[in-house]
């Protein structure tokens, strides 16, 4: 599943990216990468399995917009937008 | 940190050689609690570990051949890089490098069989400590619904330990796996650790042989634990700080930066290492021993739940409505159980007083002890009411959205969806809010909610407001919607969330250090709850109310008592019992003369003559002061001392006579009443903002672990109380409604 080598990132960023916080609500993606250095917080979502080549599906908004609830190796997780929009990936079909 | 991989002997357990310890490790949410509870049953021990606020839950239980076992509930853990308190107490007793506790012979890994990829990814980091292992693999029935087939027996030859399938909930499996606890002692064979196969881990391996070497060299034995902390130590600089200190700190910087330098050239980010590492050969595991048979359903139920519930519009709709019918049914369930407890402290005081030869013994037993306990223990039941309703909560699933929906608010002043329980509950009771706390993660934010947690109206606010309301504030309706006592007691609750969040927000950009918190928060699926569970927690709560309120209100009590008692007035006999039976005037003014009596050259009294002068401005005299003294054991002690002050017989919270004897009351000197609805809206401001609860200050330190913060709550909120007082009065006063 996951894969290690530079040239699959490379060639991911060659389809259209985005970040976890602009995906919509229903679609998956593929985790292809990190925005700046992994810092604690993200890192314990890279515990959690969100780790490049995961599956990742947007389930939907909190009503108030803020946080977005995803599903990550079967089970749903909520995390903050600004949280969110540092998780890069690239949308499946 | 490591000294659990240098030293690979298991040390004799405290409670002797006899006795295995046995650490139950899992993720949040993994059903850890309730399989504790399903082995232990009732007999739990509830304590702390030495010198940390974290809970220490034990349970004990023996083989049919007499060998005991001690099972220790272990904070939940998602990795062994903590992030929270409790967190951190749980990984250090596993690393056996604090002083907490010795290292546990025998460790059962619980793991949500439904999140078996994320559960593997803890099990792999403990197998790697170099411990004997349990797996225990619960929720197998969500597994069987979701269409999945676990090839068992494959898995436990792939991770070398047993491995028990298990029903936490419906108690299935739990034999099984206590067979399996008791067959494990004589072996206490380690588990192997995760040597994984597949081309990356050896890839890796290859990259971190330098590493590893220098660890075998410093101590460490096994390939795996040496690969495991290797990457760990390449992974988090602190681990790194660590070995560092055992010497030769300079070569392993060095082979730090290398392995560092290979895995950016291939593309790995160095944090990252360990994750990846894990999770790659976990990948592999799980495509070998998980088939997928048909289409699952369990996800879609709780979609379609929560396209209802954390709806747009209906979620926060259906989350005030919910809120709203709990903490209404605390109030009106709870009412009954409270006048019983209430009727029954009665009869003991009546019987105290008939069986005891009058005197000091009996005074101290009736007034002190049995009335000031008694008033605490009156919010048992909403205590227990609360914690039902919080256990049902959380135990469907429902809490975790009511964090989800209410974060961007929290967010806002500083805080996280996480806050939203222990602010909740403190509308019950401080006590439990502070309490809850604890599964905060975030130091900074935990710290904030503890201290404006007392913010929140508790329900023995709710006595004082109910007295002032219905004495001063008369029964009018405002275009036949708006109920003029209702909306005082709302804007009271109001008062004090705002000056909440304009607290949180103040201490979280000036006070407390630290950095903010992100929110990362598991959004379980609904289930339905547990009712033995539901009942063992409830248990447990009040358990932990009794014996916390009981040993401080006791000693306050007896203070209290003493200070309202001496010195005793000489002459006149048959009136030094405050509050006793010997009282038997009832009418108001005749009571509003008594007041000169005893409690006035009582010790209390003289202090409430002195302080006099200080609360004048609010609008208070030195009746009301000897009750805002008396309230700092507990709020609603101040309606028990206007009681006895008034010297009304049958001190009922709700009594008429209280009620028309401080309606009545009126200054010597000038003849104007001493209560207007001013001053009572003054006093009830004043006990919106006031901290006057010693059973707060007390769990705030045994919170905090320290001294400092509950001096620093108790004086800023005592000088907020005294300033929106003195305004509310004075302001008041210049407009003409004194």
């Amino acid at each position: 599943m996951s894969t290690f080598k530079p040239q699959d990132a490379q060639s991911a960023r060659a389809v259209a990216e985005l970040t976890l916080d602009l995906m919509r609500p229903g679609e998956e993606a593929v985790i292809s990468g990190y925005h700046n250095d992994v810092e604690d917080e993200a890192l314990r979502l890279l515990e959690m399995g969100l780790i490049i080549g995961s599956v990742v599906r947007f389930i939907k908004k909190a009503p108030f917009g803020d946080p977005i609830q995803i599903r990550i190796r079967g089970f749903d997780l909520s995390l903050r937008r600004n949280l969110a929009r540092s998780i890069i990936a690239t949308p499946i079909r | 940190m490591n000294s659990d991989l240098l030293e690979k002997t298991v040390p004799p357990s405290k409670s002797g050689p006899t006795c295995f310890r046995v650490a139950i490790v899992g993720n949040p949410n993994s059903g850890k609690t309730s399989l504790f509870n399903a082995l232990t049953g009732l007999k739990h021990k509830i304590g702390n570990f030495p010198g940390v606020t974290v809970e220490r839950i034990s349970g004990m239980i023996a083989s049919p051949d007499k060998v005991a076992y001690e099972l220790i509930d272990l904070p939940g853990l998602y990795s062994l890089m903590p992030r929270s308190l409790d967190e951190r107490i749980a990984v250090e007793v596993l690393t056996g490098s604090a002083d907490l506790e010795p290292r546990p012979d025998l460790i059962i890994v619980v793991a949500d069989a439904t999140n078996l990829q994320r559960s593997l990814y803890l099990f792999t980091q403990v197998a790697d400590l170099g411990y004997p292992i349990i797996l225990a693999l619960n929720m197998m029935d969500l597994v069987e619904k979701q269409g999945y087939r676990i090839n068992i027996d494959g898995l436990a030859r792939r991770l070398d330990v047993p491995i028990v399938p298990v029903i936490a909930k419906n108690k299935k499996g739990i034999q099984e796996l206590k067979q399996a606890v008791f067959s494990m002692d004589h072996t206490l064979q380690e588990a192997r650790g995760t040597s994984f196969d597949d081309s990356e881990s050896l890839e890796l391996s290859q990259i971190c042989l330098p590493l590893m070497h220098w660890l075998k060299q410093h101590g460490i034995k096994s390939e795996a634990g040496a690969f495991a902390e290797a990457l760990r130590i390449v992974s988090e600089p602190e681990i790194a700080e660590k070995w560092k200190q055992r010497g030769d700190g300079d070569a392993l910087q060095h082979l730090v930066e290398q392995v560092r330098t290979k895995f950016s050239e291939r593309g790995i980010p160095y944090r990252q290492a360990e994750v990846r590492y894990r999770y790659s050969a976990i990948d592999q595991i799980c495509a070998q021993n998980v088939l997928q048979e048909r289409k699952g359903q369990r996800t879609d139920v709780s979609e379609k739940i929560d396209s209802v519930l954390t709806h747009r519009v209906f979620g926060p709709l259906i989350m005030v409505l919910i809120l709203a019918t709990i903490f209404q049914s605390i109030y009106v369930w709870a009412s009954v159980p409270m006048d019983a407890i209430e009727g029954l402290i009665a009869w003991l005081g009546d019987q105290a007083t008939a069986f005891m030869p009058p005197g000091a013994l009996r005074e101290l037993i009736v007034d002190g002890v049995i009335a000031g306990v008694g008033a605490v223990l009156i919010f048992l039941p909403q205590i227990v009411f609360l914690f039902f309703f919080l256990a049902i909560l959380e135990d469907t699933g429902y809490l975790a959205r009511v964090a989800f929906i209410m974060d961007r608010f929290l967010a806002k002043v500083g805080l996280s969806g996480r806050s939203v329980v222990p602010l909740l509950s403190s509308f019950a009771c401080a006590i439990p809010g502070i309490m809850a706390a604890r599964t905060i993660q975030n130091n900074k934010d935990r710290l904030i909610t503890i201290l404006v947690a007392p913010f929140m109206s508790c329900s023995a606010r709710l006595p004082v407001y109910t007295l002032m309301i219905g004495a001063f504030f008369p029964d009018i309706w405002f275009g036949g919607i708006f109920y003029l006592p209702g909306l005082i007691l709302l804007s009271m609750y109001l008062l004090g969330v705002i000056v909440a969040v304009i607290s949180a927000t103040i201490l979280q950009k000036w006070v407390v250090q630290g950095r903010s918190t992100n929110f990362i928060m598991e959004l379980p699926i609904y289930r339905a709850p547990v009712w033995h569970f539901v009942f063992v927690r409830v248990y447990d709560a009040a358990r932990l109310f009794v014996a916390n309120a009981g040993k401080i209100i006791l000693a306050i009590s007896i203070i209290l008592w003493f200070l309202a008692s001496y010195p005793k007035k000489q002459t006149d006999t048959v009136a030094t019992t405050p509050g006793g039976a010997e009282q038997v005037e009832n009418s108001a003014s005749k009571a509003v003369g008594k007041v000169d009596s005893q409690i006035r050259q009582s010790y209390a009294g003289q202090l409430g003559r002195v302080i006099e002068p200080v609360i004048e401005p609010l609008g208070f005299d030195w009746k009301i002061g000897i009750g805002l003294i008396t309230s700092f054991a507990a709020r609603e002690v101040i309606i028990s001392t206007m009681a006895t002050i008034y010297n009304v017989e049958d001190a009922d919270e709700t009594s008429i006579d209280l009620r028309t004897a401080i309606k009545k009351d009126v200054y010597a000197d000038t003849g104007k009443p001493v209560f207007t609805p001013l001053v009572a809206l003054s006093l009830m401001v004043f006990f919106v903002l006031a901290c006057q609860c010693m059973s707060t200050l007390a769990i705030v330190r045994k919170e905090t672990g320290s001294w400092k913060w509950p001096i620093a709550m108790f004086v800023y909120m005592f000088i907020l109380a005294y300033v929106a007082s003195f305004a509310v009065f004075q302001v008041g006063s210049l407009l003409g409604f004194a």
